[in-house]
C-alpha cells in the first residue's frame, strides 16, 4: 500500500514511516501542511495520515481540500486533542477515521489496513457475510456456521459482524470499542477479552478450524488459518 | 408576617428590638404630654376664675356677709350660660346662695368639708347630671372659708380636662398600635431586604461547594458593607481558584509531557517482544514490562480525560440522553464480566425524563461504578444498576452486596488517587470515582454515597 504521513513532529513521523515500512507498505513523509496538501493532490495513495494541527496548511484544511477535489482516499486524522467535539469536527470535515495521540504503533496500522479495505470495497455494505463457512445473513439476522445455526445474542451478533466485516484484518479492542459498542474512551477492563471468548466458544468450539484468532499485543482477527 | 424564616432573621429580631425601644419612648412621651396638657388647662382655668374670687373676698372683708350674698346672687344673674360657679356654703358645705344646682350633696365632697374648711385648694367634682349639654358635668372649683361658718365657693364648668383627658388616653394607645404595626412591617421588609442580599453570597458558596469554583458574588457597585463583603470575598475566591488551578496544572503538564515518551517506551517494548527469539526466556520480563507501561499510559490518560471533563468544554456537545438505554448498555456490556466472577448483574430500570448530557462520558461512569461493584462484590453477591424518575430529575445508582466504605471515608473517594487503607494493593488506578465526580459535576448532578446493608449504593441524581 502507498501511504502518505503528513505529519509535523518529526520523531513521530520517521516513527511512523518506519513502522508502516517494515509492515511491508510504501511511506512517503510530509512534514508540513503545503508540502502535505501539494503530495496529496499530486500523487495517489491508498490511504492518507494527516495530523489535525500543523504549520502553514492546517490539518482539517488538507482534508476538506482532498474531499473537494473528489478524492475519495481513505484519510485518518490524528490529533492530540482528545476531545469528541474535535473528533467530530475531524470526521466532518471528511476525515474517515480519527486517532488521538498518543497511540500504539498497532492501532494505527490496524486502522490504516481497515481504512485502506474500505477504500477497495466502496460498495453498499453486503448483507450477506461469508468467512470459511461462517455464513451471516446481516438483515435477516441469522448466522450458520457449515448449515448449523448458531445462537447469538444481539450484541455478539454485532461483534461477529464487526469481525467479519474486516475479516482478516487485525481489529483492535479500541475499533471493537467503538465500532460495536459506540464507545469513545478506554474502560481500563478486559471485558472485550471475555466478550470475544465467549463469542468464540459459540463459533469455533466442535470445529476443527478456529476462526476467531488473538493477536498478541494488538487485537483479533478472523480468518481461516491458512497453514 | 412571622413565617419561620423570619423569627429566624437577626435583622428581624433587631428591627423588633428597635421598635420595643422606639415604642417605650412613645409611651413616656405620651405620659408626658398628657400631664402637660392637663397642667397648663387647669392653670388656665384657675387664672381665669381667681380674679373673681379675689374680688368677692375683698368684698366681704370691706362690706361683710350680706353684700358678698347680694354680689353671688347678681354674678349668677350675670351668668346666663351657667358656666361659672358662685356659691355661698355654711360650715357642714350645704349651699346657702348662689349656683346651688352646681354643688354636689356635703356628703359626696372629696376630700371631706373639714378638709376643704382648712385649707383653700382647687378641686373637682362630677354633677349627678349635666349641668348642660355643651359643657358635661365636671366641675373646677375652689373652697375658700371666709368666716367660722362660711364659706366661698367659685370656679366654673370644665369639661375640657374631660375632653383632653378622652382625647388622649385614646390617641395614645392608638398611635402605639399603628406604631408596632408599622414597626413591625418595616423589620419584615428589612429582613426581606438583608435576605435578599446575603441570598446572593448563599448562592455562590453553594455553587463553589457543588464544585463550580469560577462562580462569583455579584455585585452591585454601591460599595456598601455588603459589597465590601463579597469583593473580600471573591478576591478570595480567585485565589483560591488560582492554587487549585496551579495544581491541577502542574499534574495535567506531567501527565501530558509523559504522556509520548510512555507510548514511544510501549511501542519499543511491543516491537522488542515481536522481535525476540522464541527461546531467549525474556518472553515474561518484556510482557511485564509491557503491562507496567500500559498502566502507567491509562493512569496519565485518565488524570487527562478527567482534566478535559472538568474543563467543561464537552457541555458543548450535549444532547438528548435517555439513560436507561445507557444503562442498559452498561449492563450488557458487563455482565460477562459478572458471570465470570459468580456475581449476580441486574437491571431496575423505569424510563426517566431525558436530559441534555454526554452519552459517552455517562456510559464511562456508570461503567465505572459498575466496574468497582462487581470488583468488591464477593462472589454469589448482586449488583443492581438502577434508573429512576427522583424527585428533581433521573436518578442513576449503582448498589452492591460487598463490604461497602465506612461513611468517614465517603467524602475522601472521589479525591484523585485515593484508596482506602484496606484496598492499597489492589489493581486500579485510583481514579475510576474521580472520573465519575468530574462527569456529574459536569451535568450538574449530585452523587451521593449510601451504606447499603450489607453493601455500598452510588446515587447520581440529575437535575431536569
Amino acid at each position: 500500500m502507498r501511504i502518505l504521513v503528513i505529519e509535523d513532529n518529526v520523531r513521530v513521523g520517521n516513527y511512523i514511516v518506519k513502522g508502516l515500512r517494515e509492515s511491508g507498505h510504501v511511506a512517503e513523509q510530509a512534514v508540513n501542511g503545503n508540502e502535505g496538501l501539494l503530495t496529496a493532490m499530486k500523487e495517489s495513495f491508498d490511504v492518507i495520515v494527516v495530523d489535525r494541527m500543523l504549520p502553514g496548511i492546517d490539518g482539517l484544511t488538507i482534508v476538506k481540500s482532498v474531499r473537494a477535489s473528489n478524492n475519495p482516499v481513505p484519510i485518518l486524522v490524528l490529533s492530540a486533542l482528545g476531545e469528541v467535539d474535535e473528533r467530530v469536527k475531524g470526521l466532518r470535515a471528511g476525515g474517515d477515521d480519527y486517532l488521538t495521540k498518543p497511540f500504539a504503533f498497532s492501532e494505527l496500522l490496524a486502522r490504516i489496513e481497515a481504512l485502506a479495505r474500505r477504500g477497495v470495497t466502496q460498495e453498499e455494505e453486503a448483507s450477506i457475510l461469508e468467512v470459511a463457512g461462517l455464513k451471516m445473513d446481516v438483515s435477516g439476522r441469522v448466522v450458520s456456521r457449515d448449515g448449523r445455526v448458531i445462537e447469538l445474542m444481539p450484541r455478539e451478533f454485532r461483534l461477529l459482524e464487526y469481525l467479519m466485516r474486516h475479516a482478516g484484518q487485525v481489529v483492535t479492542r479500541t475499533m471493537l470499542l467503538e465500532g460495536v459498542w459506540e464507545y469513545h474512551f478506554d474502560p481500563q477492563t478486559n471485558v472485550i477479552d471475555v466478550h470475544i471468548s465467549r463469542l468464540r466458544k459459540k463459533v469455533d468450539k466442535g470445529y476443527d478450524q478456529s476462526l476467531i484468532h488473538t493477536i498478541r499485543g494488538a487485537g483479533y482477527v478472523l480468518r481461516a488459518e491458512k497453514t | 408576617m412571622f413565617s419561620a424564616l423570619r423569627r429566624r432573621s437577626t435583622t428581624f429580631r433587631l428591627s423588633l428590638g428597635f421598635v420595643g425601644i422606639f415604642a417605650a419612648g412613645y409611651v413616656i412621651l405620651g405620659l408626658f404630654v398628657y400631664l402637660l396638657s392637663i397642667y397648663y388647662l387647669y392653670r388656665d382655668l384657675t387664672g381665669a376664675i381667681e380674679p373673681d374670687g379675689a374680688e368677692m373676698i375683698q368684698l366681704l372683708r370691706t362690706r361683710g356677709l350680706e353684700a358678698l350674698a347680694a354680689d353671688i346672687e347678681a354674678r349668677v344673674a350675670r351668668n346666663p350660660d351657667g358656666e361659672n360657679v358662685y356659691l355661698l356654703v355654711d360650715s357642714a358645705c350645704n349651699p346657702i346662695a348662689g349656683t346651688v344646682n352646681l354643688w354636689p350633696p356635703p356628703e359626696a365632697l372629696d376630700p371631706a368639708c373639714e378638709v376643704l374648711f382648712e385649707d383653700a385648694q382647687w378641686f373637682n367634682f362630677e354633677l349627678d347630671t349635666p349641668a348642660n349639654s355643651f359643657r358635661g358635668n365636671l366641675v373646677l372649683v375652689r373652697l375658700v372659708a371666709v368666716t367660722d361658718d362660711h364659706a366661698l365657693v367659685y370656679g366654673r364648668l370644665a369639661n375640657e380636662l374631660d375632653v383632653v383627658d378622652d382625647i388622649i388616653q385614646l390617641a395614645v394607645p392608638l398611635g402605639l398600635l399603628l406604631m408596632l404595626a408599622l414597626g413591625v412591617a418595616g423589620a419584615n421588609v428589612m429582613a426581606r431586604i438583608v435576605a435578599r442580599r446575603l441570598e446572593r453570597l448563599n448562592r455562590t458558596s453553594r455553587q463553589i461547594r457543588r464544585g463550580d469554583l469560577s462562580s462569583r458574588v455579584p455585585i452591585d457597585g454601591s460599595n456598601d458593607e455588603f459589597d465590601r463583603l463579597a469583593l473580600n470575598l471573591n478576591e478570595m475566591l480567585d485565589q483560591l481558584e488560582g492554587l487549585m488551578e496551579g495544581v491541577r496544572q502542574v499534574s495535567n503538564a506531567i501527565a501530558h509531557d509523559l504522556r509520548t515518551p510512555l507510548t514511544m517506551l510501549l511501542n519499543d517494548l511491543e516491537e522488542l517482544r515481536a522481535s525476540l527469539p522464541p527461546d531467549s526466556g525474556l518472553d515474561e520480563l518484556v510482557e511485564h514490562s509491557i503491562e507496567e507501561v500500559g498502566r502507567m499510559l491509562a493512569t496519565f490518560n485518565a488524570l487527562l480525560r478527567i482534566a478535559q471533563i472538568e474543563a467543561g468544554a464537552r457541555r458543548r456537545d450535549f444532547e438528548s440522553i435517555d439513560l436507561a438505554r445507557v444503562a442498559t448498555d452498561v449492563v450488557e456490556f458487563y455482565w460477562p464480566l459478572a458471570v465470570e466472577k459468580g456475581v449476580t448483574l441486574q437491571k431496575q430500570l423505569t424510563a426517566p425524563d431525558p436530559f441534555p448530557g454526554d452519552q459517552d462520558l455517562l456510559s464511562q461512569a456508570l461503567l465505572n461504578l459498575v466496574d468497582n461493584a462487581i470488583k468488591y462484590t464477593p462472589p454469589g453477591g448482586t449488583v443492581t444498576v438502577g434508573i429512576e424518575q427522583g424527585e428533581c430529575g433521573p436518578l442513576a445508582f449503582v448498589s452492591d452486596t460487598g463490604p461497602g466504605i465506612p461513611a468517614s471515608e465517603h467524602r475522601n473517594v472521589f479525591k484523585r488517587f485515593y484508596r482506602l487503607q484496606a484496598d492499597r494493593d489492589a489493581k486500579g488506578s485510583g481514579l475510576g470515582l474521580s472520573l465519575v465526580a468530574a462527569v456529574a459535576k459536569l451535568h450538574g448532578a449530585q452523587v451521593e454515597l449510601i451504606s447499603g446493608n450489607p453493601g455500598l449504593k452510588v446515587c447520581m441524581e440529575f437535575r431536569s
